[in-house]
């Protein structure tokens, strides 16, 4: 081991590494279902060490906050554990855990092919409130007819196109119709 | 007082300062009001008191307790333009050619009778006028230094003040002030194995019992020649470090203080001239060294540092005993000790390593220190290397040998004059299990003596 080698693992937060930290330290709590946590609770009662990390931001010294698999540290709370196992990220590591954990998908209007659009319309449709009525096909369709006169600079357009979009959905479906 | 308002006004009242106030200004505009904040009364500061015998008259000597000896000595500049006007990356590194810091630290370069703070700590001032503190500060330059017994080292790196760092600074100026006796924290340690690690840790911390001192000696080598070496158990309490390293984790202070106590053993040992001495040892065995150093769950280095901390108040000297080789253990030491000795025999091998880790490891580890913000017991700082395991009948041939190949490699630091020498009592001292300086008239014991004196107990300077 060589002395650079040892100075940034030894000293600093290690990111991106599996490490054990107390749950005090931890802000955060799960919407899971009370019977959820429950049985994870037995399970680390007798494991005493969880698998699956809780996957935490670093706040300051000693202090972080669960940003996801946060049902796992109410778990080690509920079995009066004093540690739970962690991975530490940074804000790029946060979007890139969000992209691969499937909280978020985005697809650019300006680009995507129009069967594309239709599945991605398909899954707000099934996914988020207020969507059940709209015609997929028909949003693409008119996205698709729109950037062939027009650049996209963002989806107001959408609201004159006569496909079921109003303003109250504009905000929600910009989470996953990027530009 | 003492409060972070109090210090950011003291900020603001800085920063209306003009970066070239005259030194009684600095310390009618400045220090004074420093003082004050620090919740210092008017009898606990002392101005211009004369410490006799030529050591000279330091600005201000700051007291806790009147009774007792002043923990703080200060030795103020005038500020200067050029100094403010360096920015804080760089300022350090300017700081120390400049003629104002070097005259308050009290460098022979600054003339004769320029006095600082390495001679308004020097050992031979009366006790109750010697602090064990010194600060030496100009309104823009602010560095304390430290003094245990005749040692003065630095304690902090040389800061810039700035608006921001007023507050930061005068938490250091607290810790003084409250904790006017810490340990001194060392590592005596080569990466060539076989010059004496261990038996120079024992004797050393033995004699410095002998003078009085509390002594611990921590072993972190998973050989525990140490343990064994005064008769102690490797395993005591095999499971301390396990449950300290979690309790330490969890800020449970007082729950791994508690454990700690019970972890270290006291071994009370006899001299040939009756008296007695008492050596405190932290020991964990082989097993419990290795799972340590090579857990996942314990950030090693971190560990150390706190474990430390919690025994800087009930011990004068600290000494660790760690493998030679540089592991995650022997890394943890150098990031927490204050000082390092650097023992070697008079071999190629060892004198290769010596000066290596002279001259650039142990000042690497340092910037890496500060660069984590360490600032309170920065360190470590070079004690020197100290010849070890010398033959009585050296000969002129192999002095010529080392003092070229010291030459070659460039070596102009400290070089304890002390050489210690084998003798047979050290090896039926380690059949008996007991350090060798409880043979009061062994000559090794007086070599030993000379050598704490040289290093530990005389006036003695570092700053490298």
């Amino acid at each position: 081991m060589t002395l650079s080698q040892a100075d940034t693992s030894s000293l600093s937060v290690a990111l991106g590494q599996i490490l054990r930290i107390p749950c005090k330290f931890i802000k955060g709590k799960s919407d899971a279902h009370p019977i959820v946590i429950k049985t994870i609770s037995q399970e680390l009662a007798t494991a005493r060490k969880n698998i699956l990390p809780v996957v935490v931001r670093l706040l300051g010294e000693d202090k972080y906050q669960a940003i996801l698999n946060v049902q796992i540290l109410d778990a080690a709370r509920q079995a009066k554990l004093d540690f739970v196992w962690c991975i530490v990220v940074d804000q790029p590591m946060q979007s890139q855990i969000e992209v691969e954990s499937g909280h978020v998908l985005r697809v650019n209007v300006a680009i995507a092919p129009e069967q594309e659009l239709v599945e991605i319309l398909q899954y707000i449709q099934a996914h988020k409130v207020g969507f059940n009525k709209i015609d997929p096909g028909k949003v693409a369709g008119a996205i698709v007819e729109y950037r062939k006169a027009n650049k996209i600079s963002n989806l107001n357009f959408l609201t004159k196109a006569k496909c079921g979009i109003g303003k109250a959905k504009l905000g929600p479906l910009s989470e996953n119709l990027v530009v | 007082m003492r409060s972070l308002n109090a210090y950011k006004k003291l900020a603001q009242h800085w920063a209306e300062l003009p970066p070239d106030h005259g030194e009684p200004d600095v310390e009618a505009n400045l220090v004074q009001p420093l003082l004050h904040a620090l919740g210092l009364n008017f009898a606990q500061v002392k101005t211009c008191k004369g410490l006799g015998g030529g050591f000279g008259t330091p600005d201000r000597l700051v007291y806790q307790d009147i009774n007792k000896p002043p923990v703080l000595v200060i030795e103020n500049k005038r500020r200067t333009p050029d100094l403010a006007a360096i920015p804080e990356a760089g300022f350090a590194e300017a700081c120390k050619s400049h003629p104002l810091y070097r005259a308050a630290v009290g460098y022979e370069d600054c003339g004769k009778n320029n006095k600082g703070i390495k001679q308004y700590l020097d050992v031979m001032i009366p006790s109750h006028l010697l602090a064990s503190y010194g600060l030496v500060f100009n309104g823009d330059f602010f560095q304390l230094w430290r003094r245990v017994d005749g040692l003065i080292l630095p304690m902090t790196p040389i800061q810039k003040v700035t608006k921001s760092s007023i507050p930061a600074l005068m938490q250091q100026l607290e810790y003084c002030l409250d904790h006017p006796h810490t340990s001194l924290v060392s590592a005596i340690w080569n990466q060539k194995g076989g010059v004496a690690k261990t038996t120079n840790i024992i004797n050393l911390g033995a004699t410095l019992a002998l003078k009085g001192k509390k002594v611990l000696l921590i072993d972190l080598d998973p050989q525990n020649d140490l343990t064994r070496g005064v008769g102690a158990d490797p395993s005591w309490l095999p499971a301390y470090l396990d449950l300290c390293a979690a309790k330490l984790q969890l800020n449970e202070l007082d729950d791994a203080k508690s454990i700690l106590n019970k972890a270290i053993q006291t071994k009370k040992f006899p001299t040939s001239d009756k008296k007695t001495y008492t050596l405190s040892i932290l020991s964990a065995n082989t097993s419990a060294l290795t799972e340590f150093r090579e857990s996942r769950d314990i950030d090693p280095v971190q560990t150390v540092k706190k474990l430390v901390g919690l025994l800087r108040k009930d011990y004068d000297y600290i000494f660790f005993d760690i493998a030679p080789t540089l592991d995650k253990l022997t890394l943890s030491v150098l990031f927490t000790c204050d000082t390092a000795l650097i023992p070697m025999d008079l071999g190629g091998k060892s004198l290769h390593h010596a000066i290596h880790l002279y001259g650039d490891t142990i000042p690497k580890v340092r910037e890496n220190r500060f660069a984590k913000k360490e600032r309170q017991h920065w360190g470590p700082w070079n004690l020197g290397v100290v010849f070890s395991n010398c033959p009585s009948d050296v000969g002129t041939a192999l002095e010529q040998c080392i003092e070229q190949e010291l030459a070659k490699k460039g070596f102009t630091g400290r070089r304890c004059d002390t050489r210690l020498r084998t003798y047979a009592q050290t090896k039926v001292a380690e059949f008996k299990h007991v350090p060798v300086v409880s043979w009061q008239n062994s000559p090794i014991t007086k070599l030993y003596g000379k050598l704490a004196d040289e290093i530990f107990l005389s006036h003695n300077f570092i700053d490298h």
